[in-house]
């Protein structure tokens, strides 16, 4: 008897080794029930998600949300929320889109069954795991429509337009308000970008280091920082050069540098400081898209040298004072234009940044 | 009775061939500013005005202390709590100082806008407070009032822990989790303990 209990042992050991060595992702994917467990790489994007209830004296009900890692920040972002059906237990199957990319994660929010509103609690562990590229989602034939629910509360702020109002001038082009967009998985597919009437600063995305607004720095930060490390600057619209020079609004301590300030055939003005140099002269008229210049890190701030950085204005007139979140009035995936160093400076997502998570 | 101690070991082995890391949720306090290890056992959150302390063995959290809002919480050579004041000026020449820290009543007064990263023992170091200025970083004696230009350290993040067998993070939500890898403890626990047989 003992040593058959030895035995069994021994074999239960070799197995899970054999298993383990030949099939790592699987063997130890389903230790405790959950699936996929942190780390692991799947090769399939339809996944039985799998979690355990481990209060034994009590039935919950279920909310799975799934989000995936944004690569180059390794911040994570809530893409939907699934009532689990209560029939489902602790279990569901879900294809994840392909727009939701590779590195997945997921949680599970729970309460307890009869409770009437139900408060989710949010689980204590998030669960990252990898899709192989190659994987092709094939949904169960059964599989119901997931609801899809706002994430609200503490899983994902809401992205909200700031109110703003309309271009002073008669000439300008109507612009219709954006949507506030409270549903996650519609955020980025907003069909008011269609109307704003302005274009990106640069030829490519460049990341933010303060976007526009009270932010942890500033009360107001009266433009957006872009990062931008010696990069051409566009035109954003048609228009005239007004301005051009040296910024020195309070002598050599407190300098915006070189400076730009375009006036728009919509009445609305731009403006480029710390530029490193310039290639438009007052009374230019340029068209959206026109290189006017090269950022750089020009001007001063307490006496002291700034980062290189664009600091980039729109106005509703001339003056400063009437400036505006130039996210209302760009034309361009905002989703990708990401906060830079915002998990070692968390600061830096405040203001009106239009996705307050990364 | 032997076969459970069989199994533990084996379990054990198991464990450490495994490499798994563990987290766990630090429960009761989200999005803390500061993070400090004080030692293996100990770690310090400072949330707005409070400062705890938490128990890594028993699971305690413990409010041990306030601080103003302008305050960086440090360590002082003998692991007891250190406030540092934090004070900035607009200046209009570099003859002027725009900073000045304050640790038990002595005030030290600096040309850059610096903010504290970290205050352990009689060093403070620091870097550029403001996101938009030209990035440096500093390392000051309290004692002597001394400040040097020094490279980026390393491991500046609050998450970090230097021996990394135990470490926080932080998820979107604010919750922080402690997180340990076994087979790094298992290193931590055999150079302790060489290093004490050493010391005998």
């Amino acid at each position: 008897m003992y040593i058959w209990g030895m035995k069994r042992y021994i074999t239960i050991l070799i197995f899970t080794f054999i298993c383990f060595v030949t099939f790592p992702t699987v063997c130890w994917a389903d230790v405790n029930g959950i699936f996929p467990k942190d780390e692991a790489t799947v090769d399939t994007r339809t996944i039985n998600f799998r979690w355990v209830n481990t209060d034994p004296n009590a039935e919950y009900t279920y909310m799975l949300d799934v989000g995936n890692v944004i690569d180059s920040t390794k911040n994570y972002f809530p893409r939907v929320g699934i009532s689990v059906p209560s029939s489902n237990g602790t279990s569901y199957a879900y294809s994840v889109p392909k727009e939701f990319g590779n590195n997945i994660l997921w949680w599970v929010k729970y309460c307890p069954k009869n409770q009437n509103p139900c408060e989710h609690v949010l689980s204590s562990s998030i669960y990252s795991f990898n899709i192989s590229a190659d994987a092709v989602a094939t949904p169960p034939v059964s599989q119901q429509q997931p609801q899809v629910k706002s994430i609200e509360d503490t899983a994902a702020p809401k992205v909200v337009k700031k109110a703003t109002p309309p271009p002073s001038s008669s000439t300008s082009t109507p612009t219709k308000p954006k949507e506030d967009t409270t549903d996650t998985m519609a955020w980025n597919v907003n069909t008011s970008e269609l109307s704003k009437p302005f274009s990106f600063p640069f030829k490519e995305y460049i990341g933010v280091t303060q976007w526009h607004g009270n932010t942890a720095f500033q009360k107001p930060h009266t433009g957006i920082d872009f990062g931008a490390i010696q990069k051409e600057i566009l035109a954003i619209g048609d228009g005239e050069v007004i301005g051009k020079g040296w910024d020195s609004y309070n002598g050599k301590c407190l300098s915006g540098g070189n400076y730009l300030l375009v006036k728009h055939s919509n009445g609305m003005h731009s403006s480029y400081f710390h530029l490193q140099s310039t290639y438009v002269d007052v009374g230019k008229n340029v068209k959206k898209g026109d290189v006017l210049g090269i950022s750089g890190n020009t001007g001063s701030w307490n006496c002291q040298p700034l980062a290189y950085h664009l600091h980039f204005e729109t106005r509703l007139g001339r003056s400063q004072s009437t400036h505006v979140n130039p996210v209302d009035y760009i034309a361009t995936d905002w989703s990708k234009v990401l906060t830079l160093n915002a998990k070692s400076n968390s600061g830096r997502l405040s203001g009106d940044n239009p996705h307050p998570t990364f | 009775m032997l076969m459970e101690k069989i199994l533990i070991v084996i379990g054990m082995i198991f464990e450490l061939i495994s490499g798994q890391p563990h987290r766990e949720l630090i429960p009761n306090i989200t999005n803390p500013q500061q993070i400090i290890w004080k030692d293996i056992d100990h770690m310090l959150f400072v949330k707005d005005a409070d400062i705890f302390e938490y128990n890594v063995v028993e699971k305690t959290l413990e409010n041990i202390g306030t601080r103003k809002p302008n305050e960086f919480v440090g360590l002082d050579e003998n692991g007891n709590i250190v406030l540092c004041g934090i004070e900035h000026f607009i200046i209009d020449s570099e003859d002027e100082f725009s900073t000045v820290f304050t640790v038990n009543g002595k005030e030290l007064k600096f040309f850059p806008t610096i903010r504290p990263i970290s205050v352990i023992g009689d060093t403070i170091v620091a870097m550029t407070a403001m996101d938009f200025l030209e990035q440096h970083y500093y390392k000051i004696s309290i004692a002597s009032g001394e400040i040097k230009e020094i490279e980026e350290p390393k491991n500046i993040s609050d998450d970090n822990n230097e021996n990394m067998a135990l470490y926080v993070q932080k998820d979107m939500l604010g919750n922080v989790y402690l997180n340990y890898d076994t087979r790094e403890l298992f290193r931590y626990a055999i150079r302790t303990l060489a290093h004490r047989l050493d010391s005998i």
